[in-house]
């Protein structure tokens, strides 16, 4: 087992090169760069090219992205163009709060979607199912900023019992004061994650019971609990595993709408405003900061994979 | 002779977008203390769905009707699903075609055994452990110990035929069925669990429904046999007076398709013409009717009489109706 988990993490380190440096090659592709960022038309070409020297944006594109990786590696970000701040700085603040509204979201989702999707794959057709999957399509199709909407309309304006923007009421860092500036973007966080999840633990209970290991069990007696319990709910829950890899990307990027939406002060509003500001550091950034997550989240579930299914266990 | 299991005029129907299909129609079988029966028939003569219907297997939209489903006493039909379960896996066990798909692939297979046998034995892990690995010792399999500490995968298929087989000994049954137990599997293989079969079937005292199409399983473990076709028992009868005196032109013409040792090279095959008929397509009369050389218009006949031969066999044809002495049973 040791020897394949081995296997994929070298597996993984050319992906991570090749992630940077498409990352690099799209923002350096893109017609406006980060000198166009910093000089106005009005500046005298001579000015524009000094700029453009003080940043290295006059060597050529492969020693900048050597550069720049290795600042990447020493954990030198770079610096945003707009606010002259550093970027490690600014996302070392704002990622614990992002991950702070996004992994409650997150398991709770898990949580639940488990449940009803097992309970909805059990009863297969049936009127429970009927209503847990219709639920799970509906949601799907409604994004999550009218729910945002909705909820702030109806507890920030019509009730006026919540508020609507950031993580605290200035001078007010009680943990009330936070929970409730919390819960709006949790319950919305929650529903945006909750169907997707919910359809894939459904099919996946769906499938397993097709399978002939349940006639079996059945022809040995075995009562509707003891198969959804002692049996289908392990192996229905297996894929799931799939899940908890992409989850770790959404801890930084998951909740970039709700964030924004809400004032939240996580990576959300950051990298919107970098966006709108043609912040290029800050975006590549965030850009290799995110694929990387998926692709470690993708080596964290093969590696639990490995340690749960016993066929890949031998298999690798 | 006392009969460990009786069906009484069994009819299956599937009931799917409103349209409701006949799959078994009115069948009488019995299964006799001491003995192996074997079901034969082509794939999709019903054989499967009638003892999946005594197992409850089937899926929702099957409907079963049946005048009683007597075993060991007691009517199947009549009882609670739960108790329905206290006999599966105890006093019937049923062992499938395809052992490769039939465990759980996350379980160990010790797990499987002593899920089983404390399901339906008041005893500790401890003993059902015993009892676990003193069943695959039975059923031949090496190192049980260890075995018992691996997953399915790393069984062949032959192997895990024989750890059903243990899991479907496990607590004495009376009634073994097997549903086409060796199809999946290679000859050399094949004959091994037949084998077993039936050195469990003098050992355990157990009776055993055995379904099949190949015939020559039938021959060599089969003391009685049942020949099916388009939902319906064609011919039954003991295993001599079937294979050596076969009454029905459908038996005769499957047994004629059997290719023979001394058949010469080149020789075409014997094959019954035809196809088998969708259920959908089958009406009242003889199922066989229109792939049969000696059809008339009596086989278009709702009411296809039996021909009884002699005590254990009979056969429903229009041909011999002279002989007919129970009417429409």
């Amino acid at each position: 087992m040791a020897k394949y988990i081995f296997k994929r993490i070298i597996n993984a380190i050319p992906l991570l090169i090749l992630i940077t440096m498409l990352c690099f090659a799209l923002i350096s592709l893109a017609p406006y760069d980060a000198v166009d960022a910093m000089t106005t038309p009005k500046m005298s070409p001579e000015l524009i090219e000094m700029i453009r020297q003080k940043y290295g944006y006059d060597q050529p594109v492969y020693i900048r992205y050597f550069k720049w990786l290795d600042g990447l590696i020493g954990g030198n970000f770079g610096y945003s163009i707009v606010n002259k701040t550093s970027i490690y700085n600014d996302l070392a603040s704002r990622i614990p709060n992002t991950i702070r509204l996004v992994l409650p979201s997150y398991i709770t989702a898990y949580i639940l979607a488990i449940i009803l999707g097992l309970i909805a794959g059990a009863n297969k057709g049936k009127a429970v199912d009927k209503i847990i999957d219709s639920f799970a399509s509906v949601s799907l199709a409604v994004p999550t900023f009218w729910i945002a909407m909705i909820l702030i309309y109806i507890f920030g304006y019509k009730l006026r019992i919540l508020p609507i923007l950031g993580m605290h009421t200035v001078g007010n860092s009680s943990l009330i004061d936070y929970f409730r500036h919390f819960v709006l973007p949790y319950v919305v966080l929650t529903f945006g994650f909750l169907p997707g999840n919910i359809r894939y633990v459904r099919a996946s209970t769906i499938t397993e019971y097709s399978e002939d290991y349940v006639m079996v069990q059945k022809a040995f007696g075995a009562s509707k609990a003891e198969i959804l319990f002692s049996h289908v709910c392990k192996n229905a829950l297996l894929p799931i595993i799939t899940k908890i890899g992409m989850a770790l990307p959404a801890l930084v990027t998951g909740a970039v709408i709700t964030e924004s939406v809400f004032g939240w002060p996580g990576v959300g509003p950051y990298f919107v405003r970098a966006v709108q500001g043609m912040d290029y550091p800050v975006i590549m950034v965030i850009l290799v900061l995110s694929s990387t997550l998926v692709i470690v989240g993708n080596l964290i579930s093969d590696i639990l994979y490995c340690v749960v299914d016993p066929r890949i266990r031998r298999g690798a | 002779m006392e009969k460990l299991l009786e069906i009484k005029n069994m009819s299956v129907s599937f009931e799917k977008d409103k349209k409701t299909t006949k799959i078994v129609r009115n069948i009488n079988l019995s299964v006799n203390r001491g003995e192996i029966l074997a079901i034969v028939g082509e794939s999709g003569s019903g054989k499967s769905v009638t003892v999946k219907s005594l197992m409850s297997l089937l899926p929702e939209y099957a409907h079963v009707e049946a005048d009683g489903v007597y075993f060991d006493g007691r009517d199947i039909m009549e009882m609670s699903p739960a108790d329905k379960r206290k006999i599966y896996g105890k006093d019937i066990s049923m062992i499938f075609q395809d052992p490769m798909t039939a465990l759980n692939p996350l379980k160990k297979i010790g797990s499987h055994l002593i899920e089983v046998i404390k399901r339906h034995q008041k005893i500790s892990t401890r003993e059902a452990k015993i009892l676990a690995v003193k069943m695959l010792q039975e059923v031949g399999i090496a190192a049980p110990e260890e075995r018992m500490k691996q997953y399915p995968h790393e069984f062949s298929g032959g192997m895990r035929q024989r750890v059903l087989i243990a899991m479907a000994l496990c607590s004495h049954p009376k009634l073994l069925i097997a549903d086409e137990p060796t199809t999946a599997l290679d000859v050399t293989i094949q004959a091994q669990i037949l084998k077993l079969l039936k050195t469990l079937h003098k050992k355990e005292d157990m009776d055993i429904i055995l379904i099949t199409h190949d015939l020559g399983v039938v021959a060599s473990v089969a003391d009685r046999i049942a020949v099916m076709y388009g939902g319906r028992i064609m011919e039954q009868g003991t295993k001599e007076e079937i294979l050596y005196d076969p009454k029905h032109p459908y038996t005769k013409a499957l047994l004629k398709a059997i290719p023979k040792s001394d058949t010469a090279r080149g020789t075409k095959l014997e094959a019954i013409a035809g196809s088998i008929p969708s259920f959908a397509d089958l009406g009242e009369g003889c199922p066989f009717a229109d792939r049969c050389e000696h059809a008339s218009v009596r086989c278009k006949n709702a009411n296809i009489g039996r021909n009884i031969f002699s005590e254990t066999h009979s056969s429903s044809c229009v041909l011999k109706e002279i002989e007919k002495i129970e009417q429409g049973a």
